[in-house]
């Protein structure tokens, strides 16, 4: 049985470190920035306002094309709410092109598609215009 | 460090649900309980470690109405790693001479809702991880994201998952404190419900009041007192996180900190033949044998397969109190309960149908918050004493 995993989530708003400002702003916009660092010339996730690996703190807020693919997955049937009420859905991990492995759900996507190395782009989600946006994955089809 | 402490004390509640108990109360029952075991006076505690949810302002609240005084104490936070890095925590503070009895006390009542308050500050990460560390889909679906990655890497099947909780069934039905008592075959953990694909319930851990109570203390303490024991051998902890966005899911924190145990015992697993290793869930067993080196990286799921965990007939003897799968896990934390199987093991008094014979070494290993993301792990080394 196929079943579908559709978007609407739950999109709680998060308490936002200031130094982390770009990547909200980016959002909002519907863009997708992952932080780079000019030290150590490397991505990192989750933002934040230095580097996590050598404490550099010229963080270069980069545009991602937002492409990645799916590195696991868990279809969720048991959940407290507010999510209780929208299972099923999924978690994942995603390997964006940018080198960084990312956490989030993957929506719009029937179940028959999902497995690891799944195609996926970035989308944003918010339930309220006043919410901020949260990052969610949607399956891409293959380019040519 | 080796050889600087020795467990006197090991006591567990036997209680699963303790209505019109407090946390409090229930400290003072296991302390009191590792105590007489150990066959201490109260007045004879110098060191007192226990975890941050310790009621009131914490540990020096807790210290006040147990009566204890100590020159020696510590309240950390490593989740369910806790009690078992506090064994080298204890050992080190023994080995500096700051402290020559130490008492370790977990308590919980996670079936009476008592609350955990969530932290005032959430954690930097809580803003990118979906929902936060306390909110909407819970620790199952962290670990099934782990587990399916192993699936997808090793070719696991959810039967050799569930045969892990197979062994722990097998084990708990001799163990007249058991939460769940009634054996279980592979085709009643696949058939029941879902919780988190492809975490069945039979896949997760129970959930548990009560607590335990470990006591200790320098070597020269443990030779007056004439009781068997358990000498530590080894001690190690490790972190491990997607720090900076690398998730690598076929190997846990559990590994370095086996690999740091082993090597100050001076021993290497093959010496080994009961381990308690942490079961929140199946996968953390099957992830728990590889990173300790009970088999190779990917093997797990067929080294526990077809009984591979049951005592006296498989590979390897494993939780056999029945675990955090079957036994108890108490307060959400199974570390405490790990190395007290442990200490029955090496002193011959684990139940006679699963007791190892003429044992000489054993491994507990926890781990606290989540495997597929932000975790810590410790592991130690035990040796007979007696």
């Amino acid at each position: 049985m196929t079943e579908y995993f559709p978007g609407g989530l739950p999109t709680p708003t998060p308490v936002v470190d200031p130094d982390t400002q770009p990547y909200w702003d980016a959002a909002a916009r519907d863009e997708l920035v992952v932080p780079h660092c000019d030290d150590c010339d490397r991505s990192f996730w989750y933002p934040r306002g230095f580097c996590p690996r050598c404490g550099g703190t010229a963080i270069d807020w980069r545009p991602s094309s937002g492409r990645g693919e799916v590195y696991s997955f868990s279809v969720v049937r048991r959940a407290a709410e507010p999510w209780g009420s929208h299972t099923p859905f999924v978690l994942a991990y995603v390997t964006l092109e940018d080198g960084v492995t990312v956490q989030g759900n993957v929506v719009e996507c029937p179940s028959d598609r999902l497995v690891p190395g799944l195609a996926v782009r970035a989308t944003f989600e918010r339930a309220d215009d006043d919410d901020l946006p949260i990052l969610r994955f949607t399956p891409r089809d293959k380019e040519a | 460090m080796n050889g600087s402490a020795v467990i006197v004390g090991a006591y567990e509640h036997p209680g699963r649900r303790l209505p019109g108990h407090t946390l409090a109360g229930v400290h003072r029952e296991v302390v009191a309980g590792a105590l007489a075991d150990a066959g201490l006076a109260w007045s004879d505690v110098d060191g007192f470690f226990t975890d941050s949810t310790a009621p009131g302002l914490g540990v020096i609240d807790l210290m006040q109405y147990l009566g204890l005084q100590c020159t020696y104490t510590e309240s950390s936070e490593m989740g369910g790693s806790t009690y078992v890095a506090y064994v080298g925590h204890a050992a080190a503070a023994i080995a500096a001479g700051k402290c020559r009895v130490a008492v370790i006390s977990l308590a919980g009542l996670p079936a009476q809702r008592q609350r955990v308050s969530p932290p005032d500050t959430p954690a930097p990460v809580s803003a990118f991880q979906v929902n936060g560390y306390g909110g909407g889909y819970g620790p199952v679906a962290d670990y099934a994201v782990l587990a399916r990655r192993h699936m997808h890497e090793f070719g696991t099947t959810p039967e050799q998952l569930a045969w892990v909780k197979v062994a722990s069934s097998q084990h708990a039905q001799h163990n007249e404190n058991a939460f769940l008592r009634d054996t279980v075959t592979v085709d009643d953990v696949l058939g029941s419900s879902m919780i988190a694909d492809p975490l069945h319930k039979l896949d997760c851990c129970v959930v548990t009041d009560g607590g335990g109570a470990l006591v200790v203390v320098h070597p020269d303490v443990a030779r007056e007192l004439g009781r068997a024991g358990a000498t530590l051998r080894g001690h190690g902890e490790s972190h491990k996180s997607s720090i900076a966005g690398e998730v690598d899911l076929t190997y846990s924190a559990i590994r370095r900190s086996g690999e740091l145990a082993f090597r100050e015992a001076g021993i290497a697993a093959d010496r080994i033949r009961y381990a308690s290793l942490y079961d929140s869930f199946t996968i953390t067993v099957l992830m728990a044998l590889e990173d300790l080196g009970f088999c190779a990286r990917g093997e797990g799921g067929r080294f526990a397969e077809d009984g591979g965990l049951v005592s006296g007939t498989g590979r390897l003897a494993v939780n056999t109190d029945g675990g955090g799968l079957s036994n108890n896990h108490p307060g959400n934390r199974g570390g405490m309960t790990k190395v007290i199987e442990a200490v029955r093991q090496l002193r011959g008094e684990a139940h006679p149908a699963v007791q190892v014979p003429d044992l000489e070494w054993a491994v507990a290993s926890g781990t606290g918050f989540r495997l597929s993301n932000n975790h810590y792990s410790s592991t130690i080394v035990l040796e007979r004493f007696s």
